[in-house]
C-alpha cells in the first residue's frame, strides 16, 4: 500500500480511443493503465474491453498486472451472463405456461441474443416486457414463484403503478436477482410512450428459445432508454452497446427499419443525436436523418452538444464543469419529458424532501439502488 | 497489501500513525489496483457525532462508521476490495500460517479465537500469510502471502502485547461492531518480500475453550469440510465450477482436523506433529 495524491487526470478522448481502437492500448504506461482501469470499472466497461482484448492478438502484450484485472472482470461477467441466461430460462417457462410471451430487453436481451456486446455486458437487473393486458397475471405468477416486492414507500408504489411503464422491481427470494417487469418502453404519463404494435410485430424467438425484440427495435429501445432518462450514469456504456449493435447489423434493411420505428414513435431527434455521436466518436458512417427547418436544426445541435458532455462517465479523473452542467440539463430534460408539469412539481417536491432528509442524516446509502445482480457480497 | 496495491487518496490525519506503522515500509509499485478514500460523512456530521465513509473508486459499499473507527474501516474496506475484485483466486475467510514451507488454513467463524491463535503462532516462529483471507491459486493449490495486519479484538489486544511487548500494534478502536479492535503486524516489508506462494498441507477448524481440561481433536468427513469451506468462501458463487473443483481437489489432498484447545503450546506441537512436520 502506498499513499499518493489524487489520481492523475485522464481525458474522455482517451476513453473513446480505447473503445475505438483497443489494440492500440498496448502502448500505455502502467500509470495510464491504472487510471483507465478505474474509469472502465466505473463506466462498467472493464469486462467488455477485457473480452475484446482477449480475443485480439494483443492480449499477451498487456502487462500481467493489468491482465489480472481483465481476467477477473471476465470471470465475474461470465458468471453473471450464465445467471441471466438461467434466470431467463426459468422466467420464460413460468410465464409461457400462463400463455404470456415474455420479451427480454436491454442487457438480458443482448446476452440471450448473443449480440456483439453480450460478452462482458453487466446488468444490474433483468428487464422484461409483457403486453399490458397480461401484466396482472404475469405479476401474480412471479409472486407465486419466489419473486417478491421489497417494501417501498407508498409514494414510490403509486409512482410505479400510476405513471410508470414498469411495476415496482421484483426480487428473487433466494438468489436476489432483480427483475423489472415492463408493459411499455416509456412512461405512459408522459404522453410520449411509443405505440407498441410495431415493436411487438418484430419480436423474434432466439436460438436459445427465448424472445427478444428484433435488432432494429433493440437498437431503438436502447436509444429511448438512453435519451429520455433523467440519469445517464451508464450512458457511455449504452453508447458502446449501440456502437456494437450498429456494427453488427449494419445493412440497408436494418437502417430502414430503425428509421421507420423512430418515425412511428416520434423519436427521430433522439436517433439523430445518437447516430451523430456514433459517427464522430467511433468513425461510424451511419445514415443520419437530416432535420427539417431551422428550429429543428438548432435543437439538434444543442442536444448533441449536451449529450456529448453528459455521457462522460462520472469518475473523478474525468470530472469537468461542462459534464456536470450537461448532466444537470439531462436531468431536467428527462424529468420534463417524463411527466406533465403539475405532476412533475409534485413528484419533485416529495423527492427533494426525502433526499434532503437522507442528506441530513448523513446516510449516503439510504436511497441507493442495488449495484450488482444477485445478492453477491453480502458480507 | 503485497499481492495488490491500494492507493489511499484522502484520509483523516488521525489514522496517519496507524497507516505508517502498518504499511509505511511498503515498496510502491507503478500501478495501483485499488483507489480508496476515507472521507467525513455529511457536513452536519462533521461536528455532530462525526462519521467516516469508505469509498472505493466512486463506490460506497458500507454505511458510515463513527469517526474514531476510521482505521478499522479502512482495513475492512480493503478486505471488501479484495473479495469483490479478485476472481483469479479462490478467497476463503481464513487465516493462513506457514512453517517449514507448508501452509495451514484456519477457517473459522468470528469469536472462535482464530486471530488470537494466528498472532500467537506468528510470534512463535510461524509466518502469518494472512489473518483474514486465504488467497488460493486454483491451478497450483498454493496460498499467496498478503501484506496485511491481523485484526485482534478485546482481551486479545492485551494478550498480544504481553506475549510480545514490542509488537507493532495500532491504537485501539473502541465499540466497533466487533468490540474493541486493533491491528497488529508481525513482519516487515523486507521480510514479507522474501515470502513465496506455499503449498497448502492442512486445514484446521480451531475452537478455543478456556475451560477445557484436555485438548480434543477430530477428523471430519470430507463432505462436511466441503460444505464448511464453501460457506467460508468469499467468491465461491462467482467462480462457480472452478471454485467447486478447487475446494474438492484441496480437500482430497490435505489433512483436516477440528481442534478444541485451551493451551496454545499444544496447538503448536499438534500442527508440527500432524501436518507440517519438523522439516530440515
Amino acid at each position: 500500500m502506498r499513499l499518493l495524491d489524487m489520481a492523475h487526470r485522464f481525458s474522455f478522448e482517451q476513453l473513446i480511443e480505447a473503445v475505438r481502437a483497443p489494440t492500440q492500448l498496448t502502448r500505455l504506461s502502467l500509470s495510464d493503465w491504472e487510471v483507465l482501469l478505474f474509469v472502465l470499472k466505473t463506466a462498467r466497461l472493464e469486462a467488455y474491453l477485457a473480452f475484446v482484448l482477449h480475443d485480439s492478438d494483443t492480449w499477451d502484450e498487456i502487462p500481467a498486472q493489468v491482465r489480472a484485472h481483465f481476467s477477473a472482470a471476465m470471470v465475474y461477467a461470465q458468471r453473471q451472463n450464465d445467471q441471466v441466461f438461467h434466470e431467463g430460462q426459468e422466467i420464460h417457462e413460468l410465464l409461457m405456461a400462463q400463455g404470456v410471451v415474455p420479451v427480454f430487453l436491454k442487457g438480458a436481451a443482448y446476452i440471450i441474443a448473443a449480440t456483439k456486446n453480450a460478452n462482458g455486458r453487466l446488468c444490474s437487473d433483468i428487464d422484461l416486457l409483457v403486453k399490458e393486458d397480461v401484466l396482472a397475471v404475469s405479476e401474480a405468477t412471479l409472486l407465486n414463484n419466489f419473486w417478491y416486492h421489497k417494501s417501498i414507500t407508498d409514494y414510490d408504489d403509486k409512482y410505479y403503478r400510476e405513471y410508470a411503464h414498469e411495476i415496482p422491481p421484483l426480487y428473487h427470494l433466494t438468489r436476489g436477482t432483480v427483475l423489472d417487469l415492463h408493459h411499455n418502453l416509456f412512461l405512459p404519463v408522459s404522453g410520449k410512450a411509443p405505440p407498441l404494435e410495431q415493436f411487438w410485430e418484430g419480436v423474434v424467438l432466439q436460438e436459445s428459445g427465448r424472445y427478444t425484440l428484433e435488432p432494429a427495435a433493440m437498437f431503438m429501445h436502447s436509444i429511448i432508454h438512453l435519451m429520455l432518462n433523467e440519469e445517464v450514469v451508464h450512458g457511455f456504456r449504452d453508447m458502446v452497446d449501440l456502437k456494437c449493435l450498429a456494427e453488427q447489423f449494419n445493412n440497408e434493411p436494418f437502417w430502414q427499419r430503425v428509421e421507420q420505428l423512430a418515425i412511428e414513435s416520434h423519436f427521430e431527434t433522439e436517433l439523430t443525436v445518437v447516430l451523430t455521436l456514433l459517427n464522430t466518436w467511433f468513425d461510424g458512417n451511419y445514415p443520419v436523418l437530416q432535420p427539417v427547418g431551422r428550429s429543428q436544426r438548432t435543437k439538434l445541435k444543442w442536444l448533441t452538444r449536451i449529450y456529448k458532455y453528459a455521457l462522460i462517465p462520472d469518475h473523478p479523473a474525468l470530472h469537468s464543469v461542462r459534464s456536470g452542467v450537461a448532466r444537470f440539463m439531462v436531468f431536467v430534460r428527462g424529468h420534463s419529458i417524463k411527466m406533465p408539469f403539475t405532476v412533475l412539481v409534485k413528484h419533485f417536491s416529495i423527492k427533494l424532501w426525502l433526499g434532503f432528509r437522507n442528506w441530513l442524516r448523513g446516510d449516503a446509502t439510504a436511497d441507493s439502488k442495488p449495484v450488482d445482480l444477485g445478492a453477491a457480497f453480502k458480507r | 497489501m503485497g499481492l495488490f496495491q491500494a492507493k489511499v487518496n484522502n484520509y483523516p490525519s488521525s489514522i496517519s500513525p496507524a497507516l505508517d506503522l502498518i504499511y509505511g515500509d511498503c515498496q510502491p509499485k507503478e500501478m495501483s489496483d485499488f483507489s480508496v478514500n476515507l472521507a467525513p460523512g455529511s457536513i452536519i456530521r462533521k461536528w455532530l457525532r462525526p462519521q467516516i465513509v469508505f469509498e472505493s473508486n466512486t463506490r460506497i459499499p458500507f454505511k458510515p462508521l463513527p469517526f474514531s473507527q476510521a482505521y478499522a474501516l479502512l482495513e475492512w474496506g480493503l478486505n471488501w476490495c479484495l473479495a469483490t475484485h479478485d476472481f483469479n483466486h479462490l478467497l476463503l475467510h481464513s487465516a493462513v500460517l506457514v512453517k517449514n514451507n507448508k501452509a495451514i488454513l484456519f477457517p473459522a467463524l468470528p469469536g472462535s479465537g482464530k486471530s488470537t491463535l494466528s498472532c500467537w503462532l506468528a510470534i512463535h516462529g510461524w509466518k502469518l500469510y494472512s489473518d483474514e483471507m486465504a488467497v488460493i491459486n486454483p491451478d497450483t493449490l498454493t496460498a499467496e502471502p498478503l501484506y496485511r495486519p491481523a485484526c485482534i479484538k478485546n482481551q486479545s489486544i492485551e494478550l498480544v502485547k504481553t506475549w510480545q511487548p514490542d509488537a507493532m500494534v495500532t491504537n485501539v478502536c473502541s465499540d466497533t461492531a466487533k468490540g474493541d479492535v486493533a491491528h497488529a503486524k508481525f513482519q516487515t516489508w523486507a521480510e514479507y518480500s522474501t515470502l513465496e506462494p506455499v503449498e497448502i498441507a492442512g486445514i484446521i477448524f480451531p475452537k478455543y475453550d478456556g475451560n477445557l481440561a484436555e485438548e480434543q481433536y477430530y477428523t471430519i468427513a470430507k463432505s462436511q469440510v466441503f460444505e464448511e469451506l464453501c460457506q467460508h468462501a468469499f467468491n465461491y458463487h462467482v467462480l462457480g465450477y472452478q471454485a467447486f473443483d478447487t475446494v474438492w481437489r484441496l480437500i482430497d489432498k490435505v489433512k483436516v482436523f477440528e481442534v478444541h484447545y485451551s493451551n496454545l503450546n499444544f496447538m503448536d506441537e499438534f500442527l508440527l506433529d500432524e501436518i507440517v512436520g519438523y522439516g530440515s
